[in-house]
């Protein structure tokens, strides 16, 4: 069945409609709330939120944007509230990074796998660190691979303010990426490679 | 352009997100200036490391989503039709009432339908000039009127005034008090219409309320 078809029907209160339609996108929405909390566990609860919220909301998406933009736009928006509520928990963005960050298994050889999980921990780690406004656009742009135009839409800002962000994003990244002397280790590697 | 405009830009260039012309010319710049590439080259470095796989969710992941979707919709469900059982209860409640009280009820609406009516006729008879015309309409040419004063306001000294001024130039005038306010009071018996009228106008501006009365 077509994706307006399904969507449609989930608008009408199809719960099987919304599994069949949800299913899709089930590793796009749990990758997404990965990058936000860096382990599994946060990751499974959030992510089973998203799809409640999701459910919930489906009803009021209009067509304005693509579906893919909007699920971005809620999900988006469910993290940086849970965030914010941990925070208010006294739960700091620091403490979340000292709970660590699970390494992501792949399906790559063993050394292969060994370089991708450290670059991906250490990836999680510097992402931990950085405001909630870099972390989302560095997610979305770098990560997700949406252009300008999405991420403008999926977080209500204009252009201007999705280039100006990402480039303080960027710029705040490699500082603290050029801090870490695990980066040299696997910048070397890859210069070799 | 300077190599402050193009590391501006560099990023946009990275994502794809300039003009074509801004394209070339970040291109030919990036060839001849070694600090601007070596920028070039640190910023490509870090979008490189960034682009890791999407991750997988655990094997347990998506069932417990769906259950917990399949909850939120019996628990909708069930919410739908408590709804509707209770709208029906609310309406056979309501209907239950309307058939035990049909006697008081059409008796109470027409007894405040009357009083309305009949407060809004006696004000249309007793206030402001046109109602007077209307009144003067039915009556004789040669006819007297008298004037009364049904109330006289906050302003009692103005009307106070009015009258006595008035009492003074007409003979049949008789003098009073304006002890009570809210009394009837009588004033000028043996006015002819225009003479009523003219005096009615000028309590009426004082804020006070009287009445034409044909003799």
């Amino acid at each position: 069945m077509e994706e307006q078809a399904l969507i449609l029907k989930c608008q009408s209160g199809d719960s099987c409609a919304f599994e069949e339609l949800l299913g899709k996108y089930e590793k796009m929405i749990y990758s997404l709330t990965y990058r936000y909390f860096g382990n599994h566990e946060d990751a499974c609860d959030v992510g089973q939120e998203a799809m409640i919220r999701i459910y919930r909301k489906i009803i009021e998406f209009n067509g304005n944007s693509s579906f893919k933009t909007w699920l971005y736009r809620v999900v988006v928006n469910l993290c940086l509230d849970e965030l914010r509520r941990r925070k208010h928990q006294s739960t700091s963005l620091e403490e979340i990074g000292e709970k660590g960050y699970e390494p992501v298994s792949g399906e790559l050889g063993p050394v292969e796998n060994y370089e991708n999980l450290e670059k991906a921990t250490l990836i999680q780690e510097i992402l931990g660190t950085l405001s909630e406004e870099h972390r989302t656009i560095l997610i979305l742009k770098e990560i997700e691979g949406l252009d300008y135009n999405e991420i403008s839409s999926v977080l209500n800002c204009n252009i201007g303010t999705v280039k100006s962000r990402l480039n303080r994003a960027r710029d705040s990244f490699r500082r603290k990426l050029s801090e870490r002397p695990r980066y040299n280790i696997l910048a070397e590697g890859r210069l070799q490679a | 352009m300077n190599c402050d405009l193009i590391r501006k830009n560099l990023g946009e260039y990275l994502d794809g997100e300039v003009s074509s012309t801004l394209q070339i010319e970040i291109k030919d710049h990036l060839k001849n200036c070694a600090t601007c590439c070596a920028e070039h080259e640190e910023l490509f470095q870090m979008h490189d490391i960034l682009q890791l796989e999407p991750v997988t969710p655990p094997a347990g992941f998506g069932g417990a989503w769906r259950e917990r979707i399949r909850n939120e919709a019996s628990v909708k469900e069930e919410v739908a039709t408590n709804n509707v059982v209770s709208l029906s209860n609310k309406t056979k409640k309501a209907l239950k009432w309307y058939q035990q009280v049909p006697t008081w009820a059409a008796a109470a609406v027409i007894l405040v339908v009357g009083v309305f009516f009949g407060l809004k006729q006696s004000l249309w008879q007793t206030s402001g000039a046109d109602e007077l015309s209307y009144s003067a309409s039915q009556v004789d040419e040669g006819a007297t009127y008298q004037l009364k004063i049904l109330m006289v306001g906050t302003r009692s000294k103005e009307v106070q005034k009015i009258l006595r001024d008035f009492s003074s130039s007409h003979e049949g005038g008789m003098a009073f008090t304006l002890r009570v306010q809210q009394k009837e009071t009588a004033v000028f018996p043996g006015l002819a219409l225009d003479e009523a009228k003219m005096l009615q106008e000028q309590l009426t501006k004082a804020g006070a309320k009287v009445k034409i009365i044909q003799e």
